[in-house]
């Protein structure tokens, strides 16, 4: 395994990155992910599979949109993302809560008469499962080291508009164990969002609010929350220069580190550790084990390669063991740049950007508050 | 796919077949409902399922909801205890001869 920086930047790495740069080194440079399933990747994952099938189908001229219908084309995608998986006992997100989750949400949003109406492509199908690649050509970004621009990439579930007045929003359904009363304030700065509403105005829509929606599967109910925050525009400018900073941390680090390194030896100490609350909040760390050892290598075998395809619902994909000697060399086991095609220019799933909202609409901050629900 | 070992029509060729439907779902333990969605989870991995099969999966999936949706047993309400007497008072407090 040769270590590499992808030339494809999500958000997902710049949250570890802003988290711990030691930990960014051994998900993302050494493409290490640990060794069993996420319960909380897969049902995420199946989720969205399902509501995905709901929607297209509640949104095809003539279909029988009725709530049966909406469960009976949701569960083959539901089943597809869940596999044979078997989540521990202790897990509340099981299979059967996971979809019985997914079909109180369908009763309580149904596709049709949800507040959130999608965005409708050229063809009539509504913009679900939304992608996008920004290549980062303009001179205020940094380079890859390869001198290729990094691509910017992210997926999220839908573009759609909220109310009467049609506000623009972007919808991010999330699954959870609980939604507290503090649930709704948390997102006002997230990273996640204030990328892809860059993202997204970079690609000509006039967006700034995020419909995030959460979903919490407990063991005996479901509860649901809707928050809506608002990204202004000093919000997204700072976001772009955080992102700059980023870039210019990763590469001035990885260039440092690379001529350094060899099969034998890390020089790991170039990638900076947080030892702090990264380290143990969530349930601790997966990379503990790898910080705490005097020689990390041998500790590789406790986890998989995997090449992070940010644009899959369930991002994770084995590339190989790592079982043995985990200084063994496996080019394949790289983790592969992200270019289809080689992305020059900005892409998206919509052929071609909406047309632009009511003005009143998208410069607004004071559309509907959050539209409170419990299951 | 044929290797070369295996001939057209080889049972390795051949889907698994359509799982014969329950009689009444509704009837069944809950072990015996989540061995069969595991059977239809497992068949979901070998081949798409039949449109008969996927409305049995919801009904079973509705089922065994069912059977989780309420807390569990509800515990049973304490005994009222008779307290006839002041000892008998500090006796439930654990004081016992004016000490704890």
């Amino acid at each position: 395994m040769t270590p590499g920086l992808p030339l494809y930047v999500d958000s997902s790495m710049l949250s570890t990155l802003r988290a711990c740069k030691r930990k960014f080194f051994w998900s993302t440079i050494h493409a290490l992910y640990p060794t069993g399933r996420s319960v909380h990747l897969i049902a995420g994952a199946a989720f969205a599979a399902g509501m995905e099938a709901a929607r297209r189908l509640a949104f095809t001229a003539g279909s029988d949109s009725s709530h049966q219908a909406l469960l009976e084309v949701a569960l083959p995608p539901f089943l597809r993302e869940w596999g044979d998986f078997e989540p521990p006992d202790a897990s509340p997100k099981s299979l059967v809560n996971t979809f019985s989750a997914l079909s109180e949400y369908l009763e309580l949003h149904h596709p049709l008469r949800d507040v959130i109406q999608p965005h409708m492509r050229e063809d009539g199908s509504p913009a679900v499962e939304f992608t996008f690649a920004i290549p980062l050509v303009e001179t205020r970004f940094p380079r890859h080291p390869s001198g290729e621009p990094f691509v910017f990439v992210g997926r999220f579930d839908m573009l759609g508009y909220y109310g009467s007045e049609r506000l623009p929003v972007i919808v991010d359904e999330k699954t959870t164990s609980s939604i507290g009363y503090a649930w709704e304030n948390q997102w006002s700065l997230r990273g996640q969002f204030l990328g892809y509403v860059w993202a997204l105005q970079q690609l000509g829509f006039s967006v700034h609010n995020v419909a995030v929606r959460g979903i919490a599967i407990q063991k005996t109910q479901f509860k649901f929350a809707t928050a809506l925050p608002t990204f202004g525009h000093h919000l997204v400018a700072r976001w772009e220069g955080q992102l700059i900073n980023d870039l210019i941390d990763i590469t001035e680090t990885f260039k440092a580190w690379e001529p350094r390194a060899t099969e034998e030896k890390l020089v790991e100490g170039y990638w900076d550790m947080n030892l702090a609350d990264a380290c143990s909040s969530y349930g601790g760390c997966a990379f503990t084990t790898l910080c705490e050892a005097k020689r990390p290598q041998p500790f590789f075998s406790n986890y998989i390669r995997h090449r992070w395809d940010p644009l899959s619902r369930n991002p994770v994909t084995e590339l190989t063991s790592t079982q043995g000697n985990g200084d063994s060399k496996c080019s394949s086991c790289q983790p592969l740049p992200w270019a289809p095609s080689e992305p020059s220019e900005p892409s998206s799933t919509l052929a071609r950007p909406p047309p632009s909202p009511p003005s009143s609409a998208s410069e607004t901050s004071t559309e509907p508050g959050p539209e409170a629900t419990s299951g | 796919m044929n290797d070369a070992n295996s001939l057209p029509g080889s049972p390795a060729d051949l889907e698994p077949p359509l799982l014969t439907p329950l009689e009444s779902p509704e009837k069944l333990d809950p072990a015996a409902l989540n061995a069969r969605l595991r059977e239809v989870q497992v068949l979901q991995t070998k081949r798409e399922l039949e449109p008969s099969e996927i409305r049995e999966s919801i009904t079973l999936i509705q089922i065994l909801r069912g059977t989780m949706s309420t807390a569990g047993p509800k515990a049973k309400p304490r005994a009222a205890r008779k307290l006839s007497s002041l000892a008998d008072f500090e006796a439930s407090l654990g004081i016992v001869g004016g000490k704890t």
